[in-house]
């Protein structure tokens, strides 16, 4: 079995008497995973846990199979995109780039341009003679990952990225995101913004309390969830024909119809029979459909049933 | 560890000092005894302080502000934020984060520190040496030249050994300079007036052993154990600033954020 | 018109009195402070002198032939506050609880929150100010008076308050006078700054420098006797004469009074350029 990129074993936390993180066994593998949980989840612990920033209390991290604190060989081929913080260095954004790149272990010579050529990447080089102290709030964050992939790392995480950022931005910085899992790289978003994260991945990590409450894909998670059937929404010109002939069915939990908005909405724990048996009516020429969706076959749901917030 | 990337490090905390604001505060606090100096020279010219020698002058500002006051207070304030300056500017989660070992890092800064105050205190010091002893002459500022030159360097070796101490509470202690102000005004004060051996463990007892003008003098200082010899006191103050350097580091390296 | 001040729409409801909004102010920093062990530890360090003086005060009593030596009358009492500033108590205290007060809200970005709700840049000083003056009496005026209260309970007459029968009015003024003049002093000081180290390192540079530079030497090299009212640490020690009637003593303290009001006054108009809309803003 090869070794994972990340692994935590039982990796365990705590502040004083507050339990930041509990027993977390977790693997992180080349792609891009979303943290996702609401504030006080454990998500900053854990990505401080992963990047090297805290011990375990309790329990093991390892990166590349070593544990990452205050190991300088892992930041070779690591890049944190910390949240957002206060910046008051006075420099240039070329400047604060070039040494960052210049510690990373790049030779002065090329300094330069790996920082351009970061820079260009986030779309700030028009701005890298200007102070850093002077940047919008998305300027800094765009800064932010600059730096952390100014180094071409193998493993990028990133906490809250699209903070700050207008929504242009946000979407170039999801497909940069998306282009870096499928390049190969381990890439962890932590982020509250769930319609945005579902555009990034379908691999999550949902987090409450500092204990994981799920990992994997979005839809195998939702397909596990024996205790919230499906709901499914169905589009027809006849609502009430198709509510008839559905009710006949095994494995419905209920049903409703409205002739109003001409949509049938069943509740079930067999989505995929549904799917099929609806697709049968449409072959068959029985049954006119406009449009069939799971209103809760996402990440928001799946969210929502797990977190319950 | 990389000299290249030490010396990084180094130049780069130490241009952040350099173009800080809080320099000009710290500037002022340097030129104190260069402003003392001015007010001498000005009573010199006025005739209203007959019968001191400009050494004299000289060795009053060492011995009653550039040493227990400026020396100690430019360290304090520079060592003691070797960690705290850059979370406070929001810098330092991205230095931990690299590949260079947190030794190298603080190191680094530890370095950056101790130049920074040396730098500010060395233009006033010399500046009031020659405002002070011009008057005399060019031939006394040459005759107490090497007396200059041998405070200046005591003040390294001491700046040497309280950068060390202050970076090490600066990297354990959330109020460093609470510590540092108990120290120097507090322990340092009062272990030179108590008898025994508590002044072994402060740096103005040394300092003083190889700046001995303004205090008890020479070899009865010496009989009496009020003054260390200059090899102990040199190696005493190479000794606590070694320790003391390699403590913060030691500190540094396992320090969570 | 300020922009918190909405009179322009009609607001019926009830709002806290002037006073009340101070007191929240003041009341989080105060809970705040006195829930940490360094800063009951460093009052407890600031009551040993008090702790000292009591005990010679009993030996006194017990003793007669150390009365001789130790004469207890209202001097004693200007004494020990002069000790309490010389002998460092009251500076690190006012570093300890003012240092980082306005210093702190600027690098959080708090001080644009209160200044945006219903309280004047006064109000916002004056509770900013209340948890230092409190911090600094603990240490002047209730040990102080906790010293005289010794002293007339060992005491088998009221002899010393008819000798002064203002010592309780001279020690409450002074310690106010002195208390009043260090917050104000810290608080200018943590407005020029977002970092309480630097502020702190600031204050103590000020006031101890002042004496180093004008007291130490100039004494030194008999340049006269250097006035006491140019020393930040001096003139308050130096003012006490004033407030316990004995003018002969002292440097001049009637100056050392008008030295500490010029200061004051200087610290209050940098408090008021710092707390402008700009300077918060930025």
């Amino acid at each position: 079995m090869s070794a994972s990129v990340i692994a935590l074993r039982g990796a365990s936390r705590w502040y004083g008497n507050v339990l930041g993180l509990s027993r977390v066994d977790l693997t992180f593998e080349p792609g891009v995973t979303a943290l996702l949980g609401p504030n006080g989840a454990g998500k900053s612990t854990l990505l401080k846990l992963v990047t090297g920033l805290l011990k375990p209390s309790a329990g093991s991290v390892e990166v590349f199979g070593e544990p990452p604190f205050a190991n300088a060989k892992i930041y070779k081929k690591l890049g944190l995109v910390p949240e957002e913080e206060d910046f008051r260095a006075r420099v240039t954004a070329i400047e604060w780039l070039e040494y960052l790149v210049r510690l990373s272990g790049v030779d002065g010579a090329l300094a330069p341009e790996v920082a351009r050529r970061a820079l260009d990447d986030v779309g700030l080089s028009e701005a890298a003679e200007r102070r850093v102290t002077a940047f919008s709030r998305g300027m800094k964050q765009r800064l932010r990952i600059a730096q952390a992939v100014a180094h071409d790392p193998e493993v990028l995480v990133f906490d809250e990225p699209l903070t700050g950022l207008d929504p242009a931005g946000r979407r170039e910085i999801i497909d940069r995101i998306r282009l870096w899992g499928a390049a190969g790289k381990t890439v962890i978003v932590s982020s509250h913004i769930l319609h945005e994260v579902e555009l990034m991945t379908r691999e999550v990590v949902l987090m409450t309390a500092g204990k994981v409450m799920a990992s994997g894909n979005i839809h195998e998670i939702r397909q596990l969830m024996d205790a919230h059937p499906h709901h499914i929404l169905i589009t027809t010109p006849d609502p009430r024909q198709l509510a008839a002939r559905l009710l006949q069915e095994e494995g419905l939990h209920s049903i409703s119809y409205s002739e109003e908005r001409a949509q049938v909405e069943l509740v079930t724990r067999e989505p995929d029979h549904f799917y099929r048996l609806v697709a049968g009516f449409v072959l068959d020429g029985t049954t006119t459909i406009e449009e069939i969706s799971s209103p809760d076959d996402n990440l928001e749901a799946v969210f929502h049933y797990l977190v319950g917030k | 560890m990389s000299f290249t990337r030490l010396v990084l490090v180094a130049r780069w905390s130490f241009s952040q000092l350099l173009l800080s604001p809080r320099t000009i505060g710290m500037g002022a606090l340097a030129f104190t005894p260069v402003f003392v100096a001015v007010v001498y020279r000005v009573a010199a010219a006025l005739e209203l302080a007959p019968g001191i020698s400009g050494f004299r002058v000289f060795s009053v500002l060492t011995a009653s502000i550039s040493l227990p006051f400026v020396v100690p207070m430019l360290s304090l304030f520079y060592a003691s934020g070797v960690v705290s300056d850059d979370a406070e500017a929001g810098t330092l989660r991205y230095f931990l984060i690299r590949p260079i070992p947190r030794p190298e890092l603080i190191f680094g800064k530890m370095i950056a520190s101790a130049t920074m105050a040396l730098f500010l205190f060395v233009p006033p010091f010399v500046l009031s040496y020659y405002l002070t002893l011009a008057p005399s002459g060019f031939a006394e500022l040459g005759t107490r030249f090497p007396t200059l030159l041998r405070d200046l360097l005591a003040v390294a070796l001491a700046l040497f050994a309280y950068n060390g101490l202050f970076a090490l509470a600066g990297t354990v202690l959330r109020r460093p300079l609470l510590f540092g102000l108990f120290f120097v005004f507090g322990w340092q004060a009062g272990a030179a007036v108590v008898p025994g051996s508590a002044r072994l463990f402060t740096v103005t007892h040394y300092l003083n052993s190889l700046i001995p003008r303004g205090g008890a003098g020479g070899a009865l200082a010496q009989l009496t154990g009020e003054r260390a010899t200059m090899p102990e006191a040199i190696v005493a103050l190479l000794v606590i600033g070694a320790a003391t350097h390699l403590l913060a580091a030691w500190c540094f390296r396992r320090k969570e954020l | 018109m300020p922009l918190h001040d909405l009179s322009y729409q009609r607001f019926d409801g009830a709002r806290t009195s002037r006073a009340e909004r101070i007191v929240a102010i003041a009341r989080t920093t105060i809970t705040q402070l006195v829930k940490r062990r360094a800063f009951l530890m460093l009052l407890s360090i600031c009551w040993i002198p008090v702790i000292v003086r009591a005990v010679l005060i009993y030996v006194s009593r017990q003793f007669p032939q150390v009365a001789v030596a130790m004469t207890v009358d209202a001097q004693l009492w200007r004494q020990f506050l002069e000790q309490q500033i010389i002998l460092l108590p009251v500076l690190l205290i006012a570093l300890y609880t003012g240092a980082s007060a306005i210093a702190s809200d600027f690098a959080s970005g708090a001080i644009v929150i209160y200044l945006s709700k219903p309280i004047s840049r006064l109000d916002y000083c004056i509770g900013k100010a209340l948890p230092v003056m409190s911090a600094l009496l603990v240490v002047t005026l209730v040990p102080a008076f906790a010293l005289l209260i010794v002293q007339l309970s060992l005491a088998e007459d009221f002899a010393l308050l008819k000798e002064s029968p203002f010592l309780p009015v001279s020690v409450l003024l002074y310690s106010l006078w002195i208390c009043l003049f260090f917050t104000i002093v810290v608080l200018a000081v943590s407005s020029l700054t977002r970092s309480g180290r630097v502020a702190g390192a600031g204050f103590f540079a000020l006031v101890l420098g002042s004496k180093m530079v004008f007291f130490v030497a100039l004494t030194q090299l008999r340049l006269n006797d250097p006035p006491a009212f140019l020393s930040l640490m001096d003139a308050p020690a130096d003012a006490g004469y004033l407030f316990f009637g004995n003018l002969a003593g002292g440097d001049a303290p009637a100056l050392s009074m008008a030295s500490m009001a010029t200061v004051m006054a200087l610290a209050i108009l940098v408090l008021r350029r710092r707390l402008t809309a700009a300077e918060v803003a930025s």
